[in-house]
This record gives C-alpha cells, sequence and structure tokens, in this order.
C-alpha cells in the first residue's frame, strides 16, 4: 500500500514537473495555407504539414488530436490513416465504415521533434473491397478537418551556453519562439538612439521571426535611487546591491518574453550594466547575458533573465552595432558578445533582400534556392516556386519572360498525365506526358509575356498529373511506381528590363513587399512619425513587420517623435485624434482629427458592397460625392489611411494610422501585423478592431505613379499611359499644324502649276 | 509661251517640310505608352479620319485640309504600326520563327512604304481644264504626224484606227497618218519557217493597199529591233512634224483628240508629252468574269487613268503609257527616240525627259478607245511584261537617285515602280498564316490588346485612306483581288528581271483574241494548289483553336487572316472561268437621240441603248410596230458635225417594249467612215462611261459583295472539272 501511495506520489510529482514546462495547442490549419479541410481521396494519397520548432526548445510531451470524417463505403482494416512525424510512424488509425466521424489522439514522441521544421505526414490507404479496387472511384475518400485538429507540446527552454548563436533561438517562428520583446533604452539617451537605433534593433530581431509576427514594446527607464525597499526586515548589504544592480532590475518581463534588449551608449547604461560587461564595450557592441535573479527571504525581487545588450562609446556605435545585429548571421557567432570594428556594406545600401529577382537578369532555379523538382508515383503533384521580384517592377506589354526549362519524365506514363505551368495562377503552358519512352529536354523554351508577372511575390507552378498505364485486364492494376518527373534546377528564367513604378496608393503592395519603403534601386528615407512617446512601441512593432515583409533590414527606416510641418517623402503617422493637429490633412477626403471627416465615396462603396453582398439586385449604385464631417470617436477601431503625402518635397505616400488612446493604438498595431489581419491589407482605406478580420478594406483616394525620378522615358510613359487624351491633343496640334503648313505648300505648288493656264 | 515657273523651289519646299512632318510625327508617335491608351488614342485618330474623309468629300473650301487631315493621321498610324512592329514584335524563340517573322515584317514594310509614297503622290490630284484650238491660227499649230505601230494586228482593227486617224480635226495639210508595220519586216519576209515568211508577205500587200485606199503613209524596216520602240524609233527619221502621236493598233482616237491635247504643247516649250487615258472598249478577264461587272465597277485601268495620273502630274511625273500620247519630236530626239533598254520604253523614255528638265501633261478626258487583253492568259503576259519592265527601270535607272528629278517626281516613279513588286508581300501575306498554322512558326509576336491598338488601326487606316484616295475608282478588295491573281506568275517573271535586268524581251500583248465557249483558264492550277493548302491552314487552325487553349487568342487572329486570303482566293476561282464572248465588238452603252427611217420614209424615233461598230441595240418609242428588215439610223454625229445616215439590218425586234438589235450594213467607204466617226469618234461618249462606273461604295458593302460572289465559283469550278473529267472518261471509253 505504502508502495503504491509512493508510486502515485512520485508520478504526480512527475506529471507536475512535467508540467511545469510552456504548453503550446496550435490548429493544424496553422500550418497549412490550403483548405482548412484536407481531403484524401483515392486508393493511397498523404498530406504533409511542417511544424517549426524553434531552437532552444526542448519538447517535454506533445500529441496531436486529430478530427477525422471517413467514406461509409471504406471497409474496416484495410482503411487505414498513417500518422508519421519526420518520416516515423507514430500511429494507425483504423477507418470505421459505422463510425465515420470520429476524433483520434497520437502522442508524438519528444525525441522525433528537432529544432526548426518538423514533417508530419497524414498518409491514408484506402479500399472499398478486397480486390480490384478502382483508385478513381468517387467513395474513396477521408477528411481530416485540420482547424479542429489540435496539436498540443509541452516545451522548455533547453539547457545551453550563452551565446550570441542562440539569439535565433528565442527569435524563430517555431514554437517556443518568443513572440513578444521589451527594448530598454536609458531616458536620457540621445535621440539619434530612438530616432535611428530602436527600428534596427526591432526590424533585427522580427526578421530571426521570419513571417511570424513579433510585437516591440519600449521602455524608457532611469536610474532607480534610491533602492526599493526589502521585504519584511532585509536590509540593504553591499552583495545585495551588486547583485540588484547586475540583475534586470529596471523592467518587468514575463515567462513569455525571457530576453529583453537593452540599448545605448556605454554612458548612458553604466547604470544598469555590471562592470564587466561595461569594460567589454570598447566599440559597437552586442552581447548577451544572463541576469541573475534576486530573491530576499524567499521573495523574489527581480526575476532571472536574459538580455541582449546593443552598445558602443556613442550613438554611432550602437547605431553601427544595431545594425550588425540585423545583418549578421547568427551561426558564425559562437561567443556571448562581439564588437565590431567596421561594418561594409554595398553603397547605397539596397533595401531588398538578396533573393529578389532583378529585372535584366537570369537565374537558376538553383540560385533561387530551388532543389530538383523529383515527382515519383502515380498522384497529382503541384510545385510553387517563388519569384520575389521588386515590388515595383514594371514592363510594358511587349516584354517578356523566357522560361528555360531542363525537365524529363521517365517511361510508362499513362494516359492523362500531364503537366501544366501556371504563374500566378494563370495558365501559361501545358503539355501532355504521353511519350511512353519517356522524353527528356534541356533547355524547352517558354516564353511568357512578361505581364503575368507583378511587382512582389510571383509564383511558378508545375502541376504535373501522372497515370499509371492501362493494361486493360479487369483487376490488374500497373503499380505507378515506377512513374518518375523531374525539373532540374539548372533550369533557369530570363527576366526582362524593368522600370521601377507602382500605382500608389496601394495596400496590397504594402502588405505584400513593404513598397514604398522597401526599394530595389535606390536608398530613400523614410519616417514613421509618432504623435505621443507612448507610441513608440508600435511604431517599432511596425517597422519589425515592414522588415520581414521586405525580407531585408530597412536602414533608411526611422522613427520621429512629433508630427512637423514638412515629412519624409514616404512616411508613416501613427496618432491619436487628440494628438493630431486639426488641420493635418483637412483638405482630404477623410480626416481622422478630433472631428472626423468621411468621403461620400467611401460611404457610397460601404453601402454599395453590401447590397452587392446581399446580392440586392434591384439596388442602383450610390453615387454621391461629399464628405460628412461628425463629432465622434474611433471607439475600438483603429484606421489604417494610405494617401499621396502632401507634405513631401517630392511624390510619396503617407500611410495614417490611428485608434482613439495610444494603449488602443499599440493593441490594434499587434492586431495589424498578424498573419490574418496583415495579410488582408488592402486599397488604401483600411479600419480593424481585431486581428480576425478589417471592417473595411477599399480604395478611397485616386491613384497616381510613383517611381524612378530620373528616368525620363519611364515617366513620359506612364504620364502619356494616364493622360492619353494630353498626347492625343498634343498631336492633334501638331497634325493641325502639319495639315495647315502641308495646305499652304500644296496650294502655292497648285498656284504655281496653273498660274499660266 | 514660255513657261519659267520656279516648280524647284517649290519641290524642295515640300520635300523637305514632308521630311520634317515624318521626323516629328515618328517622334510624337515613339512616345511610350501602354497599349491601352494606344488603343484610345488609336480609335480616337480613326473617328477623325472618318470624320475627315467624309467632309473632304464635300465641296467647300476647307476640303483639301480634311483631305491632307486625314492622310496625315492615317500615315501617322502606319508609321506607328511599322516602329512598333520593328521594336516589340520581331522577338522568335527559334532561328526558322524568326526568319519568318522577319519576311512577313519586311513584307509589311515594303507595302507601308508603297501606301505613304502612293498617298503623297496622290494627295492632290490634279484637274486641268478643257483647252481646244479655238484663237490659235492655223500657222500657229505644229504639225503632227501619227505613228500606228503594228506587229501582228489584224487589217480590220487597224482600219478603223486609221480611219478615225483621218478623221481627227486638224488641219489636213499639217497631219499625217502613218502605219509602222513590224509584222512585215524584210527579216519577218524572210524567215526561215517558209508559211510565216508567205504570211509575212500577204500581210505587208494587204497593209500597203489599205494605206493606198486610206492614204496613210505605210512604214516597215529591215529588222525587228528592239520592238515597238525600234519600230517608231525607224521611223522618226523619215518624218518631219513637229509633234508625235502614238496610238496602238487598237487604239481608236475620237476627233477632238489633238483639239484637246496639243494646246499644252504650244503653250510651254518644256512639255515634252501630252498623255490621255487609255479607255477600253471592252471589259478585261477580271471585268467580265468577275460577275460581269464592266458596266458597274471602274477598272483598274480606271483608278490608274483616273487618279494616279492626275496625282502624279501634280508633281510633274505623269509619265508615257507607250500610246494615246502626243510627243514633241524635238526633245524625242535628244533622247535618241524611244528608250529601249526596257520591255517598258514608254516609261523609261518619260523617265529620261523628266530627268532632263523637261516636263510633261495628262489630260484626263478618255479620247482613245482601245482593246483590253480577253483572256486571262493574255492579262497576265501583259502585266508580267508591265512588272518586268518597271523593275528594269527600278534595278537600271535607279529613280531613287533621281540624277535629273527632283524628289517629288522621284517618289512619283518610286511609287509607280515598286508597285510592281507587290507580287513578293502578297505571296507571303498569303503563306505566312500557313507558317504559324501549319509549322507553328511564331510570327507575330503580340498580345491581343497590342494587336488591336495597333494592328487592327493601322489596316482601318490604309482602308480608310486608301477608299479617300481612290474610292471612286477603285471598289474595295479589287485591288487584292488583282494581285493574287497575278502574285504568282509575275513573281517567276520578276526573278528572272532580278536575276539579269537586261534578260525580258518584248512580248506583244495578245488581243482581239474571241471566247466561243466559257471554260477554265488553264492558270487556275496553281490556285486550286493554294487553296487546298489554304484550306489545309484553316483545318489545322481549326483544331489548333480547340485543342490549344493556351495560343487561342493568337489562332483566331492567323484564322481570320487566312480566312480572309481563302475569300479572295475563292474570288479569284470566278475570274478563271473565262466567260463566253459572242460579239466582235464590245457594245457600250449609249444615249443618243436617233431615228429608224424604212427605204418607204417612214420614219421611228428611239433612243440608243447600247453601241458598237458591228451595230446597236434602240428603243423606238412607238409600240406595237412593224419594221422592216432593213432601215437606215440617222443620228446626230459631233464629231463630224452632221447626222449621219447608216443602213442597218434589223435582226432582232420587240413591238412591245420597242427594243430593237440592229447590225450596220457598210455598203461603202463613205458609210464605213460614217460607222467609225458616228461610234467612236465622239469623247463624250466614253466620258459618260466612265464617269458612270467610276463611283465609290463603302468598305462593308465591297466585302458583302465579295462574300456574295466568293462560292458560286467554287461550285462552278467543281461542276465544269466533274463534266470535263465525264467527257474525258466517256471519249476513253468510247476508244
Amino acid at each position: 500500500m505504502q508502495y503504491t501511495i509512493g508510486v502515485l506520489l512520485a508520478g504526480i510529482i512527475f506529471c507536475l514537473s512535467a508540467h511545469a514546462g510552456n504548453v503550446t495547442e496550435r490548429k493544424l490549419s496553422d500550418y497549412s495555407t490550403e483548405d482548412p479541410v484536407l481531403r484524401l481521396e483515392g486508393k493511397r494519397a498523404d498530406k504533409t504539414l511542417s511544424i517549426p520548432l524553434a531552437g532552444r526548445q526542448q519538447v517535454v510531451a506533445s500529441q496531436i488530436t486529430l478530427s477525422l470524417v471517413s467514406s461509409a463505403a471504406l471497409i474496416a482494416k484495410r482503411s487505414i490513416l498513417n500518422v508519421r512525424f519526420n518520416n516515423a510512424t507514430i500511429g494507425q488509425i483504423q477507418f470505421d465504415p459505422q463510425r465515420t466521424r470520429s476524433t483520434s489522439t497520437v502522442r508524438v514522441p519528444a525525441e522525433l521533434w528537432r529544432p526548426g521544421f518538423n514533417n508530419l505526414t497524414l498518409a491514408v490507404s484506402q479500399h472499398y473491397a478486397n480486390q480490384c479496387v478502382d483508385g478513381n472511384a468517387p467513395e474513396l475518400w477521408s477528411e481530416i478537418h485540420l482547424h479542429d485538429s489540435i496539436l498540443s507540446i509541452e516545451t522548455e527552454p533547453a539547457t545551453a551556453a550563452l551565446s550570441l548563436r542562440a539569439l535565433s533561438g528565442w527569435f524563430a517562428p517555431g514554437i517556443g519562439g518568443q513572440r513578444e520583446v521589451n527594448i530598454v533604452t536609458p531616458r536620457e539617451s540621445n535621440s539619434l538612439i530612438t530616432q535611428q537605433t530602436l527600428p534596427l534593433i526591432a526590424q533585427a530581431l522580427a526578421l530571426r521571426n521570419q513571417y511570424v509576427p513579433l510585437q516591440v514594446t519600449h521602455t524608457s527607464v532611469t536610474p532607480q535611487t534610491p533602492l526599493p525597499a526589502l521585504p519584511g526586515e532585509a536590509q540593504w548589504n553591499d552583495t545585495l546591491t551588486q547583485q540588484y544592480y547586475n540583475s534586470s532590475w529596471y523592467t518587468q518581463f514575463s515567462a513569455t518574453q525571457p530576453l529583453h534588449v537593452l540599448a545605448g551608449t556605454k554612458e548612458d547604461l553604466a547604470p544598469y550594466l555590471s562592470g564587466a560587461t561595461q569594460a567589454k564595450i570598447t566599440g559597437a557592441y552586442i552581447g548577451v547575458e544572463a541576469t541573475p535573479e534576486v530573491t530576499v527571504n524567499n521573495q523574489q525581487l527581480v526575476a532571472a533573465g536574459i538580455r541582449l545588450v546593443v552598445s558602443g562609446r556613442d550613438s554611432d556605435e550602437v547605431r553601427r552595432a544595431a545594425l550588425t545585429l540585423a545583418l549578421m548571421d547568427d551561426e558564425l557567432n559562437p561567443d556571448a558578445d562581439i564588437v565590431v570594428q567596421r561594418t561594409a556594406t554595398e553603397q547605397p545600401f539596397s533595401a531588398v533582400a538578396a533573393h529578389v529577382l532583378r529585372p535584366d537578369n537570369t537565374y537558376s532555379f538553383a540560385q533561387m534556392g530551388q532543389d530538383n523538382i523529383v515527382f515519383r508515383g502515380e498522384d497529382s503533384f503541384t510545385q510553387q516556386i517563388a519569384l520575389l521580384l521588386p515590388a515595383d517592377f514594371y514592363v510594358p506589354e511587349s516584354a517578356s519572360v523566357r522560361l528555360n526549362l531542363d525537365f524529363g519524365y521517365g517511361a510508362a506514363l499513362g494516359p492523362g498525365s500531364m503537366m501544366n505551368i501556371l504563374i500566378n495562377d494563370e495558365l501559361v503552358h501545358g503539355r501532355p506526358l504521353d511519350n511512353v519512352n519517356g522524353e527528356s529536354y534541356r533547355r524547352y523554351q517558354l516564353t511568357i509575356p512578361a505581364r503575368h508577372l507583378q511587382g512582389g511575390l510571383n509564383l511558378l507552378e508545375f502541376v504535373v498529373n501522372m497515370r499509371a498505364p492501362l493494361t486493360g485486364q479487369p483487376c490488374d492494376d500497373v503499380g505507378g511506381k515506377h512513374m518518375v518527373f523531374q525539373v532540374r534546377n539548372t533550369s533557369t528564367i530570363d527576366l526582362p528590363d524593368a522600370g521601377n513604378v507602382a500605382t500608389q496608393p496601394s495596400l496590397a503592395l504594402f502588405r505584400d513587399t513593404g513598397f514604398p519603403f522597401a526599394r530595389y534601386q535606390q536608398s530613400h528615407p523614410a519616417s514613421v512619425y509618432l504623435s505621443s512617446p507612448e507610441l513608440t512601441g508600435a511604431g517599432l512593432t511596425l517597422l519589425g513587420k515592414l522588415a520581414q515583409t521586405a525580407g531585408t533590414v530597412l536602414p533608411d527606416l526611422t522613427l520621429q517623435a512629433g508630427i512637423p510641418k514638412q515629412l519624409t517623402d514616404n512616411a508613416v503617422v501613427l496618432a491619436t485624434p487628440e494628438t493630431m493637429p486639426d488641420d493635418f490633412l483637412s483638405h482630404y477626403e477623410a480626416s481622422l482629427a478630433s472631428t472626423k471627416q468621411w468621403p461620400y465615396r467611401l460611404q457610397n462603396e460601404l453601402h454599395n458592397r453590401i447590397h452587392k453582398l446581399t446580392d440586392n439586385r434591384r439596388h442602383d449604385p450610390l453615387k454621391i460625392s461629399g464628405v460628412t464631417n461628425q463629432q465622434s470617436s474611433l471607439g475600438d477601431m483603429a484606421v489604417l489611411l494610405a494617401r499621396k503625402n502632401p507634405l513631401a518635397q517630392s511624390t510619396g505616400n503617407l500611410y495614417l494610422i490611428a485608434a482613439q488612446t495610444p494603449a488602443q493604438l499599440t493593441e490594434r498595431m499587434n492586431d495589424l501585423v498578424s498573419l490574418g489581419l496583415w495579410g488582408q491589407l488592402a486599397g488604401d482605406f483600411f479600419s480593424w478592431e481585431d486581428s480576425a478580420q478589417p471592417l473595411i478594406a477599399m480604395q478611397v483616394a485616386p491613384q497616381f505613379e510613383l517611381g524612378e525620378a530620373d528616368n525620363r522615358l519611364l515617366s513620359l510613359r506612364l504620364w502619356l499611359s494616364n493622360n492619353p487624351w494630353y498626347w492625343l491633343l498634343g498631336l492633334a496640334f501638331l497634325i493641325v499644324l502639319c495639315t495647315w503648313l502641308a495646305v499652304m505648300l500644296l496650294k502655292r505648288r497648285n498656284q504655281a502649276v496653273t498660274e499660266d493656264w | 509661251m514660255n513657261n519659267t515657273r520656279p516648280t524647284k523651289r517649290w519641290f524642295l519646299g515640300y520635300s523637305g517640310f514632308f521630311l520634317l512632318c515624318l521626323c516629328v510625327l515618328g517622334a510624337v508617335l515613339a512616345a511610350p505608352m501602354d497599349a491601352f491608351a494606344q488603343l484610345v488614342v488609336a480609335f480616337t485618330i480613326l473617328a477623325v479620319i472618318h470624320f475627315a474623309s467624309n467632309e473632304s468629300t464635300f465641296f467647300h473650301q476647307y476640303r483639301l485640309y480634311f483631305r491632307v487631315l486625314a492622310v496625315l493621321l492615317g500615315l501617322a498610324l502606319t508609321v506607328r504600326y511599322i516602329l512598333w512592329r520593328g521594336f516589340f514584335t520581331l522577338n522568335a524563340v527559334e532561328w526558322w520563327s524568326l526568319a519568318a517573322a522577319w519576311v512577313l515584317y519586311l513584307a509589311e514594310v515594303y507595302a507601308s512604304i508603297t501606301h505613304i509614297i502612293s498617298c503623297i503622290v496622290n494627295i492632290y490630284p490634279l484637274s486641268r481644264p478643257e483647252r481646244d484650238l479655238t484663237g490659235y491660227t492655223c500657222a500657229e499649230l505644229p504639225s503632227v504626224d501619227v505613228f500606228v505601230p503594228t506587229y501582228n494586228e489584224d487589217a480590220d482593227i487597224l482600219e478603223v484606227t486609221l480611219r478615225a486617224a483621218l478623221q481627227l480635226h486638224y488641219p489636213e495639210h499639217k497631219l499625217h497618218i502613218h502605219l509602222l508595220d513590224d509584222g512585215g519586216t524584210r527579216q519577218k519576209q524572210h524567215q526561215a519557217n517558209a508559211l510565216a515568211a508567205r504570211k509575212a508577205r500577204v500581210r505587208q500587200q494587204t497593209l500597203q493597199a489599205l494605206c493606198r485606199q486610206l492614204g496613210v503613209r505605210y512604214h516597215t524596216r529591215d529588222e525587228n529591233v528592239n520592238a515597238k520602240a525600234g519600230n517608231i524609233n525607224s521611223a522618226l527619221p523619215h518624218t518631219f512634224s513637229d509633234l508625235i502621236v502614238i496610238l496602238d493598233a487598237d487604239h481608236v482616237p475620237t476627233a477632238d483628240f489633238l483639239e484637246r491635247t496639243v494646246p499644252w504643247l504650244i503653250d510651254n516649250e518644256k512639255v515634252f508629252l501630252v498623255q490621255t487615258p487609255h479607255f477600253m472598249a471592252n471589259p478585261d478577264p477580271v471585268e467580265r468574269n468577275y460577275f460581269s461587272a464592266f458596266t458597274r465597277m471602274p477598272s483598274e485601268n480606271d483608278m490608274f487613268y483616273g487618279t494616279i495620273q492626275k496625282g502624279l502630274d501634280f508633281w510633274n511625273a505623269s509619265f508615257f503609257c507607250g500610246s494615246a500620247a502626243v510627243l514633241r519630236r524635238v526633245h524625242l530626239e535628244r533622247v535618241n527616240g524611244l528608250s529601249g533598254d526596257s520591255v517598258t520604253e514608254d516609261a523609261e523614255t518619260a523617265y529620261d525627259l523628266h530627268a532632263m528638265g523637261y516636263e510633261s501633261v495628262y489630260v484626263n478626258r478618255p479620247m482613245v478607245s482601245g482593246l483590253a487583253p480577253e483572256t486571262l492568259d493574255a492579262f497576265v503576259t501583259q502585266r508580267m511584261r508591265w512588272a518586268q519592265g518597271m523593275t528594269q527601270i527600278l534595278l537600271l535607272k535607279k529613280p531613287y537617285r533621281g540624277a535629273g528629278l527632283n524628289w517629288a517626281q522621284r517618289l512619283g516613279y518610286l511609287s509607280s515602280i515598286l508597285f510592281w513588286l507587290f507580287p513578293f508581300a502578297r505571296i507571303i501575306f498569303l503563306l505566312m498564316p500557313l507558317t504559324y498554322l501549319l509549322f507553328d512558326l511564331q510570327i507575330y509576336h503580340a498580345s491581343l490588346q497590342e494587336i488591336l491598338a495597333y494592328t487592327v488601326p493601322h489596316v482601318i487606316a490604309t482602308y480608310q485612306l486608301s477608299t479617300l484616295l481612290f474610292g471612286r475608282t477603285r471598289w474595295p478588295l479589287v485591288s487584292e483581288l488583282y494581285e493574287i491573281l497575278q502574285c504568282t506568275f509575275t513573281l517567276k517573271a520578276l526573278l528572272k528581271v532580278f536575276r539579269n535586268p537586261r534578260a525580258p524581251s518584248f512580248v506583244v500583248t495578245p488581243k482581239g483574241e474571241s471566247l466561243v465557249r466559257e471554260y477554265i483558264s488553264p492558270l487556275a492550277g496553281i490556285f486550286y494548289g493554294l487553296i487546298a493548302v489554304v484550306i489545309l491552314g484553316l483545318i489545322v487552325g481549326l483544331h489548333k483553336m480547340v485543342s490549344e487553349p493556351l495560343t487561342r487568342d493568337l489562332t483566331v487572329i492567323v484564322l481570320l487572316w487566312n480566312t480572309f486570303n481563302l475569300l479572295l482566293l475563292f474570288s479569284v476561282l470566278s475570274v478563271l472561268i473565262e466567260q463566253r464572248q459572242v460579239r466582235g465588238q464590245a457594245r457600250l452603252p449609249a444615249h443618243d437621240e436617233v431615228t429608224l427611217q424604212d427605204p418607204a420614209g417612214r420614219a421611228w424615233v428611239g433612243s440608243m441603248l447600247d453601241l458598237s461598230l458591228g451595230g446597236g441595240k434602240a428603243k423606238i418609242y412607238a409600240r406595237q410596230q412593224s419594221l422592216p428588215g432593213q432601215v437606215k439610223l440617222i443620228g446626230w454625229c459631233r464629231s463630224l458635225g452632221r447626222n449621219v445616215s447608216i443602213p442597218c439590218w434589223v435582226l432582232f425586234h420587240d413591238p412591245v417594249t420597242g427594243v430593237v438589235r440592229f447590225s450596220f450594213d457598210r455598203t461603202s467607204d463613205a458609210v464605213w467612215d460614217d460607222v467609225v466617226a458616228y461610234t467612236m469618234g465622239d469623247s463624250r461618249r466614253w466620258k459618260s462611261f466612265q464617269r458612270r462606273r467610276t463611283r465609290p461604295i463603302s468598305y462593308w458593302y465591297g466585302m458583302r459583295h465579295v462574300l456574295k460572289v466568293s462560292f458560286r465559283p467554287v461550285l462552278q469550278h467543281m461542276a465544269m472539272q466533274i463534266k470535263e473529267l465525264w467527257q474525258q472518261w466517256v471519249i476513253t471509253k468510247g476508244k
């Protein structure tokens, strides 16, 4: 009995200790870009989901709960869902024709997890009879409802020596990665730190998070004097004081953000750093260090933590350190701190990621990071290749993209085997794979109008369908394992020369590429203007998101306090109605100052859209113009307006983001950068009040072209394209002039001919 | 008398201005713009052209402004199209496609250049006033030699021409008629072929007798050197008049020919040539076979003489057409008579004299009636000679360098010469769709939107300008028909010239042939082949359109192009059926008031319906009459200035309608002279006929018309070929 109780207690203690880690539950639909209902059809089918796990995380326990629906025609025992994790089978779920809807839980052994991407494969083998099963029979299906299927994972930080290499472990898109970060600066810091350095730090950390948003907060601190009162009878002594100042006493942080950033010059940071750390700051400094817990009388005064120190002897060195943080490859830094002596970047710095394809160049698929594409077996296959073009990619109609494909397919493909090539979901080429001996091509050339491509992300998609040959005999299926199709990564894409122009304002382009803040050719200074210092965190969060969108650091983006009369050409203004000057952009159709001004057009479109959605065919579209001025609040809503910037020296965009209070704006900013809402940015007027979906997204303001100011020919082309009537008038004038002169000459000639008649 | 007009200065002014216009328009048109904007602009311009073209057809003071505006706008679209094609559409992924694309482009450039030059040349057709000899004393009038060169024409044909020449209104002592017989030369009479030699001797005797009878001087020579030019040149030393009129053997002049031409030569001593139109009294094979369009549709001839020569005349570039012209002897002698380097000695001579600074005049009044070739074979033979001759001038004289010519004259000659290179372009336009449909060659690298923005406006503008400039004298698509008909044969002839520019020899156009039965021309074979290939292309194209959705846009466009070619080829089929021609002479409409009188003195008043040298048709006003078998036709003869009374045989009389058909009874030379004078001597009759059939029709009417007459010939050909095969089979079986 005592033994039994002892075992039970040990079990409970183990369980409790096991649950001491961080438990995360995620829907499987989070890892699929396709329909949340995964339908698997045919005799065999599978789908693989990639589940990222952040580095420095150790999985304690995990399980997957699958919500299944299967065809009632499937026979038991032979119809099975195999669940594989990193290619190891971790579960076999039999489909029961008597119970077509079911939920099954499969434990994922912790040892199968590895940092980075983990493959969860859901593979079915389905039969409706014991023999002669037609693989195309419609009753061979099963569904996995990914949005009801849950991955539960309990993780705990892995114990390893602190080093800068570990930064990518904290900030990573996988489970366990840090989603929030607090950047701490001394209040008395030089304003350049806030303006230039903090944006770089926010971008550097957000870039490590790749596509997962990073919420950034900012804390401005002052040296603490006197020391806080200790609990109970405890008194400060030298050891405790030293321990206190070595800790992260200046900030509060939670378990979800174990790492914070401390940024400032060596002098400014002196009250917050240990002497040893200060001694290391002999230049642009980046260091990561653990701060101790401070406990007095078993009461935690300061929690243990990890901080990233970005510092230098002056603000320039601090900026250089931040820039290095954004550019450096963590894997190359096994040390806990580095001092940057020199940073050499190309001049001017191209704010476009290395994987952006540049016009007038030829790229092999290998250069684009694509492996050989190999499809085997009988199935439909799809492989997408991302073609990331500059956001302001602009080509005339006559320009062409050339694809030189090296591809082939093996022998004995059956009828119906084919390859289709799509660009941005538009079919550009199709080919049956119908040579029984197989075929191999080198430099199979396709010329595609370049207008199929757009600025930003483009998808080149190979859709291949391979069907096994038919024997003509009943129940004599040929297995399709012999079938193979390959596209070699020596295939190339030849991009035409292109101008740099984009139609603005366009929140869709902003969403996909970060344009106009991420530009291909030139460096364009741009700023985020804050009407209140409380909005610094929101501004930094936005800057981090922009860097993620552009895929690279945007060093020319700065943070500015206040809203001056003259803004940078491209600018973001974060403001609340109270802090926004009343006359700020008041001549615009929409104004968000204390007195709100909404254009009728906005209201018209909203009105019309509602009628369209409700399929009200008797509704006449509302077309009235004007504005409504009203005294009202924004409530929980935030608004993002994109407009041609009237406060700029030359052409540019102004993005105005407003919410009722700074806190609400910060909260809405966090909503905005979430994957779901950011992906729905569109038009030039966007409002939202949660991260689920926008309230309104529509185009209100007239559009204009933003591009290369010094490319006269391109400017002329655009101007003429947008104003053919002016060109026509000019032409008409010329023609009339020519006509008049021609008639004069003809008349004189006629006079000369006829004068002696 | 002596004209010293400042021609050079204004020509240079116009040329400079034209170049400036091209530069400015080129720069404006090269302005980069997206296809949609180009589309908007192009169709706006088309609308303006349409408006301006319409306005220019009304008589008001701004008429010329609208005309020039339309021409400049249309040419602007053409230049824009060619620039766009050259800069943006000549990409190809493989060599064959690239070669095909370039070949097509070069054909288009050729077509555009000829179009542009043609528009410039014809922008201001000169209408000269009608002049006569009133006010000139007899002493002031120059003497005139009328040359009638002949080679193998019948004496009957020559007799009519000579009788008409003798009736010319001109002082008798200053008018000398000469028959230049190249069929009875010493060389011909002593040739190895005894039968032919005997024929030559008989011919000479016959013609000499005819000349004696009529009072015409007969000439022949030893050898047939340099064909027609040599024949005329051999007669020059034996004649002495100031002016020389050249009339082909079948070219019958009206009595007022010299009255209306000679004043231009008297007033300006620099004028070396007064050319008049060739009025064809019978239809050419296209006019006859193509839905019998002779009396309704303007002929190819009308376009040249009714519009182009007038346009050339404005620039002092109208040229000699071999007949129906008056030349000044002194100028002709400066170039040693007619030139003989090419087989078109007429144009070549005019070129040489223009280059020497002399001037030409074109009088647009039909005063010479000739015969068009009756059969397709003869027609093609004639056109091949013209094409070869003009190409010879291009290669030998190089008018683009134009030593002695001003820029406008160069353009004038280039316009006339380059036109004859059409077989290259026409063959390319026929076959090029097939390279895409049958061989998948990518000949046209453009999107549908670009085609709508550039190609379609260019094509429409070209037709608009053609209608504006030539609308009265050419129906839409008829030029294409003529070109397709000739292209394959003329191409071979042109290739010979390009291989050796001096190789071609003068081939006399056969005339006066009769067609006793309807038959399919022996030239039809090659068109059957072309139709078969084009239909194959159509079938493959339809399959391609269904089975290859990715290229459907382009396939549809090429299919339309191919179908257009097929329709034209079908239309050509209708021309290839040689219609029966019963009458010896073609009858032309007439409207004279006439009286038919029987020997008893009863008379019937009526009006003529048609008339020819052989007889005519009239309608008497009185109904239910009984006409005797022989009557006299009494009518006013303008050329003779009196009533003529011509004995006739009544062939048919309908008492209900009053229609009477009759043939002339040539009882004496005097009657024969009266018949010639009455039927052929009045130029007003030709003018009226010509005016009647030169009328503009809309493009859609022309297109509808082509569609309407395109399919029947296919069935006719099939029926006739099957009938032919059946007859052959019956004959073979019978044997």
